[in-house]
């Protein structure tokens, strides 16, 4: 309250400062307002666009140039000629393509398996009622910030112990148990939103728990349920540090690790790290083409989260 | 682990030392920089994430030519890896051969070649610059929904009754979305604090230790297979956001 007292104040001098100063009128100065803030706008949204695109050039620009031109001190920002070497050597050098299946196996994995465990959770935190409900809420809420780097070393020694180093399953398992946590935060306040009735009605005809969960809160909240996939898939897309720790053999090796190799102890080696970045920003921007309009959509379905208050 | 002298290189070796672990990290003369830097931080990054968060999602509320490219571009960005982001603004801002001296020396803004990424005046500003630009796409997000909330029929009504834009968004919109609004606050700042890849790759640990941040610091001591001292350090950041969590829902549940 005392903020937007402030802020009032602060308008209504800004006000009767234009009205002093420039003996104007009241309409007249907010049309003057309306018109800097369009400007403000337009200029704003301008130079994140420019950012955004040059950056998006740089990293195009870069996949086309020879290694030892990239780090020259003149700088270039067209190019002479279209070198595609980076893009040769990384796929007759490596084994790129093998990377980038183990990548999207890892993700998907991960994904469904989350999305799975967390259904059948958060199924039966919201609808069955139970003693400190509230509390369970924010236990998991406070485990968000227990930060997973404190346990790597221990992690790592585990993992030895079970034979799940340098293997693909041993990061999925452990990125599983990471996860579970934020996305049933998250699932919950979109279970909140499904009318008791809805599910009243589905038992009278018959249904059994299972067909409640997957014949009216699947289909009901499919937005809310890609959304949490979406954004299991981009935290687990930019998973570096576990990685690093986790995986050290080739054949299991993850594209994000693949990056971190061509970074050497003086240089960087930019041709291959654009290549890279390239294909795997092609793949994101068709996906992203699809899927952004369903991200706000479904994060829709989940907004009435304020309902956890009245249970505190 | 707090209490013991746990050390990666010696498993055998593990020897209970009480509370020496605190003192060492008590003591140590890192310890108020990177507390300092820690809470410039997160709240600078907050504070300027929402601002300009609230900004794009306003503007992008609005329909314009090319919205539709404009809002897959901004939402894209997040997919990329805040690793590459890093190396590659690492990169941009270099001395020698990065683009953005040698773009501010062809426009005229700058003279000399300015050191982004040594000198401590520009450091911190310009790893919030590239943290920001990559990490307000969330907070887009977030804003964007919650904003949602708001009914049209209602802004229809008291904008009948003649208030005009600004007061419609500080004494209508704001005051209704406002435990919404909380709440992501309090999901965002967990994400700026778990989100520390950009500044890892930019400065990992370079200036004497004048830019490490708490995730940094312990960090270095894990490489240093000092595991006693990363526990106090993890033990100190959990509770102290434990705390802070607990005191802010339970200021939610005043509000509310």
């Amino acid at each position: 309250m005392i903020i937007i007292l402030f802020v009032w104040i602060g308008f209504l001098v800004m006000e009767i400062c234009c009205i002093m100063v420039f003996d104007l009128k009241v309409v007249l100065c907010l049309k003057l307002c309306v018109m800097v803030g369009g400007v403000v706008c337009v200029v704003g949204l301008g130079l994140w666009l420019f950012i955004m695109l040059f950056l998006l050039y740089w990293i195009v620009f870069i996949l086309f140039k020879l290694f030892g031109i990239i780090n020259c001190f003149l700088i270039e920002y067209w190019l002479s000629e279209f070198l595609l070497d980076n893009y040769i050597s990384l796929f007759e050098k490596s084994l790129f393509g093998m990377f980038l299946v183990n990548l999207v196996i890892v993700v998907v994995l991960v994904g469904v398996v989350v999305i799975f465990i967390v259904l059948f959770s958060v199924y039966v935190l919201v609808w069955f009622e139970f003693c400190g409900k509230g509390v369970v809420f924010i236990v998991f809420l406070l485990m968000q910030m227990i930060l997973v780097f404190i346990v790597f070393g221990l992690l790592y020694l585990m993992m030895i112990e079970f034979g799940f180093v340098d293997i693909k399953l041993g990061f999925i398992f452990v990125y599983i148990v990471i996860c579970i946590l934020f996305f049933m935060v998250m699932l919950w306040g979109f279970f909140e939103n499904v009318f008791d009735v809805l599910e009243e009605v589905v038992m009278i005809d018959g249904c059994l728990c299972f067909g409640v969960l997957f014949w009216v809160f699947v289909l009901v909240m499919i937005f809310g349920i890609i959304v949490v996939f979406i954004f299991n898939f981009v935290n687990c897309w930019n998973e570096l540090f576990l990685l690093v720790v986790l995986m050290n053999i080739d054949v299991n090796c993850i594209v994000l690790l693949v990056l971190n190799g061509f970074i050497f102890m003086f240089n960087i080696d930019w041709g291959f790290m654009s290549v890279v970045v390239v294909l795997i920003i092609f793949l994101m921007m068709v996906m992203f083409v699809f899927v952004s309009c369903w991200i706000v959509q479904g994060l829709m379905v989940g907004v009435v989260k304020e309902q956890f208050w009245f249970w505190l | 682990m707090v209490f013991y002298d746990w050390n990666l290189w010696d498993f055998m070796l593990m020897l209970f030392v009480g509370f020496d672990n605190f003192f060492v990290v008590f003591c140590d003369f890192v310890f108020l920089i990177v507390v300092w830097n820690f809470v410039f931080w997160v709240v600078g990054l907050f504070v300027l994430q929402f601002v300009i968060g609230f900004f794009i999602v306003f503007v992008l509320c609005k329909w314009f030519c090319f919205c539709g490219f404009y809002q897959v571009l901004v939402f894209f960005f997040w997919v990329v890896f805040g690793f590459f982001i890093g190396m590659l603004f690492c990169w941009m801002f270099n001395v020698e051969f990065g683009v953005v001296n040698d773009l501010f020396m062809k426009v005229g803004l700058i003279d000399v070649l300015l050191l982004w990424l040594v000198d401590l005046k520009f450091v911190m500003f310009v790893v919030i610059v590239v943290n920001i630009w990559y990490g307000v796409i969330f907070f887009v997000i977030m804003i964007f929904v919650v904003l949602q909330l708001v009914l049209d029929e209602m802004l229809e009504v008291v904008s009948l009754d003649g208030v005009g834009k600004v007061w419609q968004l500080f004494l209508i919109i704001i005051l209704y979305i406002l435990m919404m609004l909380l709440l992501m606050i309090l999901l965002c700042v967990i994400w700026i604090f778990n989100f520390f890849d950009i500044i890892y790759v930019m400065m990992n640990g370079g200036l004497v230790n004048q830019i490490y941040i708490i995730m940094m610091w312990m960090i270095n001591y894990m490489q240093q297979g000092n595991y006693g001292i990363v526990s106090v350090i993890g033990f100190i950041v959990v509770v102290f956001f434990m705390v802070f969590c607990v005191f802010y829902l339970m200021v939610m549940w005043r509000v509310q």
